[in-house]
Formats: C-alpha cells, structure tokens, sequence
C-alpha cells in the first residue's frame, strides 16, 4: 500500500486517481476576491440613504467633535474666569484691617493671612510705605542660633502670617480688596468734589447735569423736556378727569 | 450629482438659518419702528395755526442730552431724568394754535388716525368735554408689547389748539406723569384746556 493518502508519494490507486480528477475543479485555487460592481457601496453616501446609526456616526465625526469641545471648552473656561474675577479666594485673605504701628507710630493697611503650615517662606510685618522689616525683636535674635530659628519657625507656624499691603505677594484678591478699599476712600471725596452744573433753561426749569451742555445738548434737551411736560400734563389731565368721572359716577 | 445636491441642500440650510434671524431681529424692532406715527402731513395746518410748536427728537438728538440729568421738586424730591429718557427712541411733538375756532377738523386727523388703528395701538383714554368754557377731547393711545410700553400717542383736540404727541420707546409713566408742574415753575396750563394759548411753552416754539 503506498502512503499516497498520506504524503502525495508513491503511485497513486485508480480509484483515488479517478475521483482526484473529478472533485479536482473545485479545489481551493489562490485569485484575488472579486466583488461583483453592484455590491459595491457608493462612494459618499447620502445621510438620508444611510441607516440611522450611520448617520449619527458621520454627524459626530472626529473633526466635529473636536470642534465641538474645544467650544465647550472655551466656554467653560470663559465661565471659570469670570466666576474667578468676581469671587474673592476665601482661604487666601480672611481680611483688611487698618491697624496702627507697635510704637503708636502711623498707620498701616495689613492683609491678614491665615496661616499655612507648608508656606514657611512667607515675609512678616513689614512697613507699607519703606518695605523695610517691621517684626518684633525676637526676629532678629532668631537669626543668631539654631534654637531661636526652629522657635521662631514654630512661631511662624502657629499665628497667623501677617503681609502689609505694599510687600504681598502680587495677588488678585488682595489686590482687588485693596482698589475696592481706596475706591471707598475716594468715592465720598469725589462726590463732594465734583461740581454738579445747574442748567436755567428758558421757560425756566431748573436742572442738574454732570457738565455744562453744548448749544445743541441745551436745544435738545429744552425741546425733550418741554415735550415730557407737555406729555405729562395731557396724562395728568386725563388722570384727573377720570377720577372726575368716577366720583361722579358714585 | 448627489454632490451637487449635497452643497445646494448646505446652501439652502444657511438661506433658511439667514432669514430665521433677520425675521426674528426684525420682529424685535417691529414693534418701536411702528409705534413712531407720520406727523409730516399736516402742511396744511401749519399754515393757518398762528403758533407751532415742534419737537423732532429722533434717536440720534436724543443720544446727545447727557444721561445724568437731574432735577428736583418743589418738595426737594430729585427726579432723574435720565431715566425717564433712557430708553426712548424718538420724541415728536405738534401743537399748532389758532385764532379763530374751527380752522381744523377731523379731517386733518385723519391720516394719524389710520395709524392708530394699526395692530398693536390701542386707546387708553377717550375724554370728550363739550362745555363750552372748557371744551376738550383727548386721546391717549398706547402701544405695548410683551408687557412693555413701545410707544405713546396723545390727541388733543381744542378750539383753538392741536396737540399730536407720540413717544417713541419703553418710558415709565409714573415718572414721567411727575414732570408737571414741578421745578418751581407753574403748570403748563395746557392740559385742561384752561391756558389754550400754551402758557410758557414759547421755549420750543420753532418759527
């Protein structure tokens, strides 16, 4: 017995040979895969002709997605700064207090700041106007021996750390407290200083602008409020006749 | 093929998204543009009234009259008319005064009165005084949208005198209705009928 079956060596058996020959056209023979031209998908598909789940792939395409987000967010970082701006950070500034000098000396504005035990660079006291050192005297007795510099630090980090307006760090919100604080000042001073013009206009009303008017403001504004008058006095007469009316009516 | 449709479809979406917005911008001015009436036609009036007075105050004039304007009463309450005026768009005023009575008619109201009757005005107040020392018929005509006020138009018919008011833009009335008869001055006296002439109103007359 040859081991034809087995390995294709030796002679083959009539029948095996015969029935090679017939089941021989539909061995597997290597071609490229031939798609029929009908088969074939179109090549830009319309949104109406494809299915439902396609569409919606194609609407969030990867460019329109990205798109999509950085829009989004643009937005929301738009949102954060605004919120940002107007909120003041609460852990950073607890207040602005106005307190004297230790000697009686002038007066200081100070941001008192609470305290953060990881930030032991922080500067101390320091005058708003020289931007010299202002601490007590055990600050400079720390600087001598080891000991007093670990009390000193342990000092630092128990009261609260004390920034005079002039030497704090560049801040928003300090900063922001600060205008707020000098706008207050200043606002009373400006109210009080700045000269309110009276305008006499000719049939003898009497008003109060900002700044003297330009000839065509003074025309406008004599025809504007004669007008106003003119209007006010017609509604207030029909006010007046109707409530005429509704007493007469009673 | 189906590009080409593609792009007309695209062009069709923008022509639609275009015109939405323009109708709806539109629609937000409608009401305002409509609420200013033509007072223009009355050449005929003007020639026989022996006084005219004239107040032409569209959006531009009234842009220049400083916002903080303000006043006081005779009990030392201010008013501020700035913002009484703030958002008005036009102020327009006619007053035409005759000598002799009877030199207008209905007629000459006629065109305004046709505006007035467009969608959107409606009449407030219709008070008609037939005695003969104090003969009056006034009209207050007001225009509103969406709880607003757009617009204000008066009718003042007289013997001797015709008073066309139309205001132009949102305005509070309760504010507005304070301006008589303050400042330390005296009243118009044009209201009731009682100073026909128009008292010290000579300021805006225009010659």
């Amino acid at each position: 017995m040859s081991d034809y079956l087995w390995d294709k060596t030796g002679e083959a058996d009539e029948d095996v040979a015969q029935l090679e020959n017939l089941l021989g056209a539909l061995k597997y023979q290597p071609r490229p895969l031939e798609i029929p031209a009908d088969a074939m998908p179109a090549t830009k598909t319309t949104a109406t002709t494809m299915p439902r789940n396609t569409r919606t792939a194609t609407f969030f395409s990867r460019p329109r997605l990205a798109l999509a987000a950085s829009l989004v967010l643009t937005l929301l970082a738009g949102l954060w700064l605004v919120t940002r701006d107007s909120e003041p950070r609460k852990d950073i500034v607890a207040k602005v207090e106005q307190g004297g000098a230790p000697g009686g000396g002038r007066q200081t504005d100070k941001v008192v700041v609470p305290n953060s035990a990881t930030d032991q660079s922080a500067p101390n006291v320091t005058d708003r106007n020289t931007g010299k050192a202002t601490d007590d005297k055990t600050h400079g007795a720390t600087q001598k021996s080891s000991t007093a510099a670990a009390q000193q630090l342990k000092a630092q980090t128990e009261r609260p750390r004390i920034v005079t307006a002039s030497n704090a760090k560049p801040h928003r919100t300090s900063r922001q407290l600060l205008a707020r604080r000098q706008k207050l000042q200043t606002r009373p001073e400006e109210n009080v200083s700045a000269p309110r013009e009276e305008i006499v206009l000719n049939d003898g009303m009497r008003l109060q602008a900002d700044e003297p008017l330009t000839p065509q403001q003074r025309e406008a504004t004599e025809q504007l409020m004669f007008a106003l008058r003119l209007t006010s006095a017609k509604l207030n007469y029909a006010q007046r006749e109707m409530r005429e009316i509704g007493r007469a009516g009673k | 093929m189906r590009t080409k449709f593609d792009s007309w479809l695209k062009l069709l979406c923008l022509a639609v998204v275009l015109a939405a917005s323009l109708a709806t911008s539109a629609r937000a001015q409608q009401p305002q543009a409509a609420a200013k009436l033509q007072l223009d036609d009355e050449t005929a009036l003007a020639g026989r009234a022996s006084e005219l007075i004239d107040v032409n105050l569209d959006e531009n004039l009234l842009r220049i009259i400083p916002k903080r304007i303000v006043t006081k009463t005779d009990d030392g309450k201010q008013i501020d008319v700035g913002a009484i005026i703030g958002k008005l768009k036009g102020v327009y005023v006619r007053s035409y005064a005759f000598t002799n009575e009877g030199e207008y008619s209905e007629a000459n109201l006629s065109r305004v009165r046709q505006q007035l009757r467009s969608p959107g005005w409606a009449r407030l107040v219709n008070i008609v005084k037939k005695k003969t020392d104090d003969q009056m018929h006034l009209e207050v005509y007001m225009m509103t949208s969406t709880g607003s006020i757009d617009g204000i138009a008066i009718l003042a018919l007289e013997p001797k005198r015709l008073t066309l008011v139309n205001i132009v833009g949102s305005i509070d009335l309760e504010k507005l209705s304070q301006l008589e008869g303050q400042f330390g001055i005296p009243e118009l006296g044009i209201g009731g009928g009682s100073g026909g002439d128009g008292g010290d109103s000579k300021s805006a007359k225009k010659p």
